[in-house]
């Protein structure tokens, strides 16, 4: 099992520069800064690396798309609003590794030629603020930020931006608003990010596991990269499991390991003896599996995308046989219908009204039509909106309620 | 120039277009709530959803772009099934108050539900998320957030027309509401417009509330009688009442938009006593009632005997800037052929210059009378006397013995208005013998030898000059009462009186024979005032 | 969703439906229940005349008389002023005018309601087009006055009058109000209600009515 993210998360002290440079850390920034800009980006893209955002969209090709020398300046923003239910992976790179993740940023600018850059970090993840601001401070002081970094002519500056509390803030275009000042609501695209996006500025947006990947790549070559993972799937990946496993946490692991040998083998297996029910792959937002769609999943995007569901952003729920499936999908729908920021219709009336339904059933007051009406709901809702919120709620309605919609049916008969 | 099919028909569509303007353009009704012609486009209402070849989703069909040999369709099963989709979710939180809304009757949740839904609800009323009811907005505006469909109108109009910004969403999900920061009324000059521009019942209007249902009303289409910007409206009246002003779009002038103090001229309008009957100053001094036929045939003798006795020059036609191009031309006419008078002027304070002179950067001209460029186009300005002042002076001096005043109060009140109404009355005060045409009653027609009443504003059909010099027509909206008659058909009997060959039968002959003698209007047709209005070809 | 409207051919059920038995016996039992009324009115066990106005029939639950506005339950009136009946009257009888009623939920009252019942045709299209169950019909026949102003009745007089309670409730959505009361208490008794048939002179409600007495002398009001 190879490890290129979590090398030195376990080590206490790591989230000091004078350790992190001890470890071998600015390495991989000092060979990049010798290196020709496009040459990183072709040595991105023959890593295979993808954006570990969640849709798992090739990283070099996203940097390709940036126009040059337009006249305007380009941004990279690093999306750590990281606000998924179910996942955690990011919290714990920047919480123990930070400069993991300023090393990773200001590769990815110097390969973009990007000299302003920002962290977009989760509301909720105030504590998190305060290493994070440390590890930048210490950068800037020695001299690996600011006008000249690592004593070359190429001037960044790194700034820390806190969100407040929104979930569509992780959508990279409401990022871009909520950054600009404005209300978090995902634009219409086109005109895409990479050309008309921060400040109507070409723009990056990037997750923070995606940039923390990139020393590694730098210092290690992008053959090796490439030789870890399946054919269109490279390198690793961290599923953060919680649920009914005995070891819930982040686990690294590399693209394409068998999903069941996952969760016996790192996630400790189920408590109590139980039997797993479904797995929610890759956070909220995605299919969830039954037990049975399991078997022989590996967990990499193109088998999980097979077996009906999603990589994700690798939110890993793990459900045993005790579980109740419709109060599961009621805390999800209740959860999008909270963060749905209203803006399209579809989305703003639908979460909340599915939401409201499933309560309803679980109180046993529902209806036996609810159940179709759900369905009904997510056609309605499905495919209608500026950005995936609404797709997000319709995945795991749909696939709650049909794999397992006698339980449904159960609660609505009384 | 790209060319696009839609439902079939091959379409031409202007560069950059979308597919909702192009569409529309082309007389293809496309369901939207959110899209505005003058307004930034927005996409959040998803009514306007289209099926495109090649496109997996339903694109929205004001945010794209009409490209070359793009395929549209706007009537397959997959678009009626998403717009009854997202009718559907914009009904399930409506409260369904329409009884009681104002927008009911041109409400588009009603329009389209009675096209796209017909469906039965399927949420339990205890299940609708409330929101707050009636909530003061300040003059013009009440703000219901239940009935909102969120579509963003108002708040665009404030943050990219008026650049005030007071609207915005507060909440999230389904408990979005729009409003103020604290309820802060808005006092915005332009705020009316949000009411116009909601397609729901939202937002209605502080003035029109519960006065009428919309359905009992009739329209005309007029010209804004408030300021000398000619914004195009419609008026909306019933039994010979006006209930209110709306906007009518002219991209030219005033765009989709009005100020408040436009919308409301109307109740200047009907405020204060009108003069009902003619009245003649008697050998006591006392002004008494007399029938339009002695009033004209007194008038016209009066005028022919001074004009022989002291010369043209001694008898002044004072006009108005707020009366019609068609009731001015005939003013002219009347006084220079059959009387001989040669002076002529209208200014009460620098109108002229004021026609042109902004007074924000939307709308608003500082001149508030709505024909003062017509009245210069007509020749009514004197370069010998530049004003009242000089008027006032002459008559002093002797020099104009007699005058033919028509005066209307401003319908948009400034502080300055007592002060010109004064120096009318004061022309008055140093002429022999004067001829009032007014509207309405005021102290200092007691002076006046001769008292006609004349029609105002949205009483009768004309044409008025705006500051660009685009010739509009007004229609006549309401019948006044009493024996009043309009200014156009006073001076056409009093031509006729006078011996004139013509028999004037309406406004629109009056306007066509201007059209053939007035140079600034030369060769512009009736037909193009109606629309848009017609700017002089020369 | 949207519901289809079922067709039936008329021709063909009238002709599906026709049978020798139908044909034979329809008109027989026709001439059947004429001769029974004949025997009833010669016998005397019917009596068709009523000495009116001592006399009076029971009217039926669906009769369009007098109208009634009906209640909250603070005793305001349960209309919402939004003018349906004035749109769906065909006589022009319903004049309105609305205000701000304080509680935001209600939103807008009646300050005015008037109905002109000289103009009034009594179509009851007033009761079908109210959305609130807030205008019903009464009974109630005899509408006389000495001046055409008294003709046009107010929210007072519509909701409530002397002699309302003696009517039963006329035209109305629903047999027991569902959403709105009553600003005064009808009478109560059981009626025996013959739909179609006549009413037994024993059966027959006593209305009071005032009497006109010319030798009298006139009140001044």
């Amino acid at each position: 099992m190879n490890k290129i993210l979590l090398v030195n998360i376990e080590k206490p002290d790591q989230t000091t520069i004078a350790k992190y440079r001890e470890r071998g850390g600015y390495k991989a920034l000092e060979k990049a800064l010798a290196m020709e800009p496009a040459a990183i980006i072709d040595e991105v893209k023959t890593s295979g690396l993808r954006g570990r955002g969640g849709a798992g969209f090739p990283t070099g090709m996203k940097w390709g798309f940036v126009p040059r020398n337009t006249g305007k300046p380009t941004y990279l923003l690093c999306n750590a609003d990281e606000s998924e239910p179910g996942t955690f992976k990011d919290r714990i790179l920047m919480e123990r590794d930070p400069h993991l993740l300023i090393e990773g940023m200001a590769i990815a600018c110097f390969a973009l030629g990007c000299h302003l850059s920002y962290i977009y970090l989760r509301g909720e993840y105030e504590f998190i603020a305060h290493t994070l601001q440390r590890a930048l401070d210490e950068a800037y002081e020695a001299g690996i930020l600011g006008p000249s970094v690592m004593g070359k002519d190429f001037a960044l500056d790194l700034y820390l931006h806190l969100g407040q509390g929104a979930y569509i803030c992780g959508e990279e275009t409401s990022l871009i608003e909520s950054l600009e000042g404005y209300r978090g609501y995902p634009r219409i695209k086109p005109p895409f990010p990479a050309t008309h996006g921060f400040l109507a500025s070409p723009t990056v947006v990037n997750n923070v596991e995606t940039l923390c990947a990139l020393p590694w790549i730098i210092t290690n070559g992008a053959a090796a990269h490439a030789a870890i993972g399946t054919e269109k799937s490279k390198g690793t990946k961290l599923f953060s499991v919680s649920g009914h496993v005995n070891k819930p946490g982040v686990y690294e692991v590399d693209m394409g390991y068998p999903l069941l040998d996952f969760i016996n083998n790192e996630a400790g297996g189920i408590p109590n003896g139980r039997m797993l029910k479904a797995v929610i792959p890759g956070g909220s937002s995605v299919p969830v599996l039954t037990a049975a769609e399991c078997d022989g999943v590996l967990l990499d995007y193109e088998s999980l995308l097979k077996a009906g569901s999603m990589l994700g952003s690798g939110g890993m729920i793990v459900l045993d046989d005790s579980t109740k499936m419709p109060e599961v999908l009621s805390v999800i729908a209740d959860f999008y219908a909270h963060e749905s920021c209203g803006q399209c219709t579809p989305c703003r009336e639908g979460t909340g009204w599915a939401a409201k339904i499933l309560r309803n059933l679980i109180a046993g007051k529902g209806k036996r039509t609810d159940i179709d009406l759900l369905l009904k709901i997510a056609d309605m809702m499905e495919g209608k909106t500026i950005c995936p919120l609404a797709d997000a709620d319709v995945m795991p309605i749909r696939s709650f309620v049909t794999k397992f919609r006698s339980e449904f049916e159960a609660l609505s008969a009384n | 120039m790209p060319k696009f099919t839609i439902n079939g028909i091959e379409v031409e569509a202007k560069e950059g277009q979308t597919i909702i303007q192009a569409a529309m353009a082309a007389g293809f009704d496309i369901p939207h709530y959110c899209y505005h012609p003058d307004l930034p486009i927005d996409g959040n209402c998803r009514m306007c959803l289209v099926e495109v070849e090649k496109m997996p989703k339903l694109p929205p069909s004001c945010t794209t772009v009409v490209t070359e040999g793009m395929v549209v369709r706007t009537n397959t099963d997959r678009v009626r099934q998403s717009v009854q989709g997202v009718l559907e979710f914009l009904l399930i939180n409506h409260p369904v108050d329409c009884p009681v809304c104002d927008q009911a009757g041109e409400c588009r949740l009603q329009d389209y539900y009675m096209v796209y839904g017909l469906h039965t609800s399927e949420i339990p009323l205890e299940m609708k998320v409330r929101k707050r009811k009636v909530i003061d907005l300040g003059p013009m505006v009440v703000l219901d957030q239940e009935r909102c469909v969120l579509c963003s109108r108002c708040i665009r109009f404030f943050d990219n027309v008026t650049h005030t910004g007071e609207m915005q969403f507060f909440g999230r999900g389904d408990h979005v509401a729009i409003g103020t920061f604290e309820d802060r009324p808005l006092d915005n000059p332009y705020s009316g417009n949000v009411v116009d521009i909601c397609p729901v019942g939202a937002l209605t209007s502080r003035d029109f509330r519960f006065k009428c249902r919309v359905w009992f009303l009739h329209s005309t289409d007029s010209v804004c009688g408030g300021c000398s910007t000619g914004c195009n409206m419609r008026i909306d009246h019933r039994d010979g009442t006006i209930f209110r002003l709306l906007p009518r779009r002219n991209v030219e002038v005033n765009r989709s938009w009005l100020c408040d103090e436009g919308r409301l001229t109307y109740h200047e309008l009907a405020a204060g006593d009108r003069i009902s009957r003619p009245m003649m100053r008697g050998r006591d001094g006392m002004q008494a009632p007399v029938t339009w036929k002695e009033a004209l045939a007194s008038v016209n003798s009066r005028l022919k005997e001074i004009g022989a006795a002291s010369g043209g020059n001694s008898i002044i036609g004072f006009a108005s800037p707020s009366a019609t191009n068609e009731a001015l031309y005939l003013f002219k006419r009347y006084l220079n052929e059959q009387v001989g008078a040669s002076q002529f002027e209208f200014r009460l304070d620098c109108e002229d210059r004021k026609a042109t002179e902004k007074e924000d950067d939307i709308l608003r001209h500082v001149d508030k009378h709505p024909n003062s460029m017509g009245a210069i186009n007509l020749g009514l300005a004197s370069q010998e006397l530049g004003g009242i002042n000089g008027a006032i002076e002459a008559a002093r001096a002797g020099r104009i013995k007699a005058g033919v005043i028509v005066y209307y109060k401003p319908l948009v009140r400034r502080p300055g208005d007592a002060e010109a109404e004064a120096r009318v009355a004061e022309l008055i005060g140093s002429l022999e013998y004067s001829v009032v045409l007014a509207a309405h009653k005021a102290e200092w027609q007691r002076e006046a030898s001769a008292l006609l009443p004349v029609t105002a504003w949205s009483e009768e059909s004309g044409t008025y000059t705006n500051y660009q010099g685009r010739v509009q027509l007004a229609g006549k909206a309401v019948e006044p009462g009493g024996d009043i008659l309009p200014l156009w058909e006073v001076l056409a009997s009093l031509l006729y009186e006078g011996g004139d060959s013509v028999l004037w039968l309406s406004p629109d002959d009056v306007f066509r024979s201007m059209a053939e003698n007035i140079p600034a209007y030369r060769g512009i047709a009736l037909e193009q005032t109606r629309m848009l209005g017609a700017l002089p070809t020369a | 969703m949207k519901k289809q409207a079922k067709i039936v051919n008329v021709a063909d059920r009238a002709k599906k439906e026709s049978s020798v038995v139908k044909e034979v016996l329809g008109p027989l039992v026709g001439m059947g229940l004429t001769f029974t009324r004949m025997v009833e009115n010669v016998t005397g066990k019917v009596d068709p005349t009523i000495s009116y106005p001592e006399e009076r029939r029971a009217y039926s639950d669906r009769y369009r008389g007098a109208h009634i506005l009906t209640a909250r339950e603070d005793g305001s009136p349960r209309c919402v002023a939004c003018y349906m009946c004035a749109t769906a009257c065909p006589a022009d009888c319903i004049y309105i005018e609305a205000g701000e009623h304080p509680d935001p939920l209600i939103e807008k009252f009646p300050t005015r309601f008037e109905i002109d019942m000289l103009r009034c045709v009594f179509c009851g299209f007033c009761v079908d087009a109210c959305p609130e169950e807030a205008i019903i019909m009464s009974r109630e026949t005899e509408i006389c006055a000495f001046t055409r102003e008294e003709t046009l009745w107010d929210i007072k007089t519509l909701m409530s009058r002397p002699e309302l309670p003696e009517f039963g409730l006329g035209y109305r959505p629903n047999e027991n109000l569902v959403e709105s009361r009553l600003a005064f208490v009808p009478k109560d008794k059981v009626k025996k209600r013959l739909a179609g048939r006549v009413t037994l002179k024993e059966d027959v409600e006593m209305i009071p009515h005032v009497t006109f007495d010319p030798t009298a002398p006139m009140e001044d009001k």
